[in-house]
């Protein structure tokens, strides 16, 4: 039997959106301390219930070229948008997230935003 | 008292608990929590269960199991006690529907999903299958792990909604510390997306129509 739960029926998913962020950094940064950087900004500004239901994930980060995607539920996005420049320095190193943009799909943010750093 | 501030807390899992929980709420069922993966020993599981039910009333017997083919055996014994089953396995969630067990609690603990879909809703809507949403694994975890559960009741709740499953919100208490009033754990359901009305009828009519199954 299957360990994880079926997909959901279209109108009962998650409705994502997918932003693309550039790190701007004293020195560059580990995938982790970003990860762990993401889902701090988001406690500490939306708390924990605001967190619950902006659903913010993080998917991947490019350590070459300081690029990563995050997830976050549709209506969220201005308020993880905001959680994310009220960061000011990851593990005692200055740092600025500059969101490059929003879209519905991985595949398309790759090609609008990410395809100058080097993203396939 | 009138009809409509009438709670019932259905999850409570210690002595001190209980007592705590007896002066807030009108009804309190004792669980008796069980950690399992081979059959217990019948005869003395059933004097035990005697016993509770002569001090505290309504009891119930909360399964904790790797094993899905125990909860079965269980539910064929006739032991006169509410049978809950602690969710986090798909294949333990599911056989707990399967089998019409009283309550599911919590099928989304220990996961990194909800451990719940609509197909499983459907089924337990159909059989009468109550949902626990528990507030005490919520006390336990950092913020991290409280914002990923929060998320994860919200859904299972708009399955549970749209299925029309029986539900519960309830403390879970394994000690006297965990424990909350009725109109607290109100605002635990109002907070992951129910109606005021809904999250009453989630202390009051949906554990009484449980209750009248003993």
């Amino acid at each position: 039997m299957r360990e994880k739960p079926k997909y959901l029926p279209p109108t009962l998913r998650e409705k994502h959106r997918y932003i693309a962020f550039q790190l701007i950094g004293e020195r560059p940064f580990r995938k982790d301390e970003v990860k762990k950087a993401i889902w701090e900004a988001s406690l500490s500004t939306l708390g924990v219930l605001g967190s619950a239901k902006a659903k913010p994930w993080f998917i991947r980060f490019d350590e070459k070229s300081q690029t990563g995607i995050v997830r976050v539920d549709r209506k969220h996005v201005e308020e993880l948008r905001f959680a994310l420049t009220l960061v000011t320095e990851i593990n005692g190193s200055k740092a600025i997230f500059r969101t490059l943009g929003v879209s519905g799909t991985i595949k398309r943010l790759k090609r609008k935003f990410l395809a100058e750093f080097g993203w396939r | 008292m009138s009809e409509r501030e009438y709670f019932v807390e259905m999850d409570v899992r210690s002595v001190e608990a209980y007592e705590l929980a007896k002066e807030w709420f009108d009804e309190v069922v004792f669980t008796k929590k069980l950690i399992l993966d081979t059959e217990p020993d019948w005869d003395s599981l059933k004097e035990e269960l005697r016993e509770l039910r002569r001090t505290y009333g309504k009891v119930a017997v909360l399964l904790v199991t790797r094993k899905p083919s125990l909860i079965r055996t269980f539910k064929a014994r006739n032991l006169k006690a509410l049978l809950y089953v602690q969710g986090g396995d798909m294949r333990v969630n599911r056989m707990a529907i399967e089998a019409k067990v009283d309550a599911l609690i919590s099928p989304w603990l220990g996961r990194k999903d909800y451990g719940f879909d609509h197909t499983l809703a459907g089924m337990a809507g159909r059989r009468g299958v109550a949902i626990g949403f528990s507030l005490s694994p919520l006390l336990r975890a950092n913020p991290y792990e409280r914002a990923l559960t929060l998320r994860f009741m919200a859904k299972v709740w708009e399955l549970v909604r749209k299925y029309r499953v029986p539900r519960f919100i309830t403390s879970s208490a394994e000690s006297k510390w965990e424990v909350r009033g009725p109109r607290d754990l109100m605002s635990l359901g109002i907070n992951i997306g129910m109606e005021i009305p809904e999250a009453r009828a989630s202390l009051n009519f949906h554990p009484r129509s449980l209750l009248s199954r003993l």
